[in-house]
């Protein structure tokens, strides 16, 4: 929280007198702006370092989605002069940002945490807004001595766990966008547009602060101190109440959510999530993104496989089998939960059993980059 | 001028806590922290550090030789994950690589071999991977673990993967097989 605090005091230490009242994109008296020019064509340079990063999330289906839910959005004058484009990152943490070009990069962990197409739109509108009420342009024309200010503030925040190895790719632009985020008013003008276009598009507007729930459960559940997508914004209790404030406008106001299709478009990101927080021994959350996956896609094995390496990596070896055994008996043909039953076999004794699991591993998966370890567990069941 | 002194002091204070630097002879380095002996390379400098002996010829970034040793009760940097005793060598390898994987400044991680190998006798693994670091620059690195009894022991070799890898990982095999524990 201090470098969050010190970046703010910089920002805001530096912070001149130049215009920052600018009409939104798309109303009376727009027009594009010599330096916004500049901010577009640096915003593009470092979507390209981002794009070459090889942090993309690849699934194609996903980020049409995405893309389809957007453009649901932003009125048409605005549409017209911003070429959005939403893009997904394969990152764990729950975070997204927008250039001032409308370049958007959401998080797969920010998409595994959302219950459905309503708070996917809530979070996109937040985002687009930034760009259609040229945000990052009213910040900067705020700011004397740019790359001073940037070079210290990467300093400042470099390494800060909720945007991971992003913090590398990041420039200047991407990282106010993505890590210090913009002044409470600004904020709080995407919340509230972001609101009104959401309820246009047909969705249900109440939608909107559950996500906010989520990520404060996260937040507290994994005892982080500076969470991420609300850390740097108005604090997290205050935007639920904007939220809710916001709602009174519409009272009695229902809309689409779109739950199905939004789990079924974001289960391979559910599935990537989850593997990574096993990966980094977040335990609970890999089982919560495991059980999700196996609840979306109840006949494919691939959840209760990973089910059962969170119990075994955790030393439950029962709970473990019982997956295993499921993943087996939904999708005989996957190789996998044949080589973990084998090596709990194994290591119980079971010699017998874990000849005959890692048999049949190797038998449905002949090419497995294993092979010598499987190998070598055969030997020692001999 | 007393300004001056001040800082010549604290720059003397500082280099004072890092640790020294020693070349290396070719013979078996006794590391007694890490309970191993080594040959590390001759002609190279190496450092030991509370939990670690470092070595190098040309500077870290060019060439490192990492010994480590991990109890399972500590924590490991980047996952939440621990070593237990009975690891099988693929788990072990997986905890590593799981380790790696967790680092944010570690970008494009790929586990390009990974397969059992015997170190002092012993039942470990030996991983090939490559990775970027925070500049975009690639990196390989070969990592030979095993365990014993509560002990996790780590032999690492990292360069960038042009010229350097290839150059030393020969006198990095040769470190780690003459890899003995002290004390079993």
């Amino acid at each position: 929280m201090t470098r969050l605090v010190s970046a703010a005091l910089l920002l805001a230490a530096l912070v001149g007198c130049a215009t920052t009242n600018l009409p939104p994109v798309g109303t009376p008296g727009y027009t594009t702006l010599e330096d916004e020019k500049r901010l577009w064509s640096r915003s593009e340079g470092e979507q390209q370092t981002i794009d070459r990063s090889g942090m993309l999330f690849e699934d194609k289906a996903l980020e049409k989605y995405v893309n389809d839910v957007a453009r649901k959005l932003p009125p048409a004058e605005v549409a017209r002069e911003i070429p959005y484009r939403i893009q997904v990152l394969d990152n764990p943490y729950s975070n997204a940002f927008a250039f001032a070009n409308g370049a958007i990069y959401v998080h797969t962990g920010i998409l595994a945490r959302m219950d459905n197409e309503a708070q996917l739109a809530s979070l996109l509108a937040h985002e687009m807004a930034h760009a259609s009420h040229r945000h990052q342009l009213r910040e900067f024309r705020g700011v004397r001595n740019k790359s001073a200010v940037f070079a210290s503030m990467r300093a400042t925040l470099g390494g800060l766990p909720a945007i991971g190895g992003l913090a590398t790719a990041l420039g200047e632009l991407g990282t106010v966008a993505a890590v210090t985020g913009y002044s409470r008013d600004l904020e709080r003008e995407a919340d509230q547009v972001g609101i009104e276009w959401m309820v246009a598009a047909g969705y249900d507007p109440k939608e909107a602060p559950k996500l906010f729930l989520h990520l404060k459960a996260e937040a507290e559940e994994e005892e982080i101190k500076e969470p991420f997508f609300f850390g740097s914004h108005p604090k997290l209790k205050e935007r639920i109440r904007n939220y809710e404030e916001f709602l009174e406008a519409y009272p009695g106001q229902g809309g689409k959510v779109n739950r199905e299709i939004f789990e079924k478009k974001v289960a391979g990101a559910v599935y990537a999530t989850a593997l990574l927080d096993l990966r980094a021994g977040r335990f609970a959350k890999a089982e919560r993104g495991a059980k999700r996956y196996a609840a979306i896609h109840p006949k494919d094995g691939k959840g209760h496989y990973l089910l059962g390496e969170i119990h075994r990596q955790q030393g439950a070896l029962e709970d473990a089998k019982t997956h295993f055994g499921k993943a087996i008996s939904l999708d005989p043909s996957c190789p996998d939960p044949y080589r973990a039953m084998g090596m709990l076999h194994l290591k119980e004794g079971e010699k017998s059993q874990a000849k005959k699991s890692f048999k049949a591993y190797l038998a449905k998966s002949p090419k497995a980059e294993d092979r010598s370890y499987i190998e070598e567990y055969i030997r020692q069941c001999q | 001028m007393r300004k001056a002194i001040l800082f010549l002091i604290a720059v003397v204070l500082l280099l004072g806590g890092c640790a020294p630097w020693y070349p290396t002879n070719g013979e078996p380095y006794i590391a007694k922290a890490q309970n191993v002996s080594v040959n590390l390379p001759a002609g190279w400098m190496r450092q030991n550090r509370r939990d670690i002996v470092l070595a190098t010829r040309d500077g870290l970034p060019l060439q490192t030789i990492m010994v480590e040793t991990i109890h399972v009760n500590d924590d490991l940097k980047y996952t939440k994950k621990k070593f237990s005793p009975g690891m099988l060598p693929q788990e072990q390898a997986e905890t590593i690589i799981d380790n790696m994987t967790s680092n944010q400044k570690v970008l494009g991680l790929k586990v390009l071999e990974n397969k059992p190998a015997k170190i002092d006798g012993r039942q470990g693994f030996r991983a090939l991977i490559s990775f970027k670091d925070s500049d975009g620059l690639a990196y390989r690195s070969l990592y030979y673990g095993f365990m014993e009894k509560e002990w996790f022991y780590g032999l690492r070799y990292t360069a960038p993967q042009r010229h350097y890898f290839e150059r030393d990982r020969e006198a990095f095999d040769k470190a780690v097989s003459s890899v003995k524990l002290l004390t079993p």
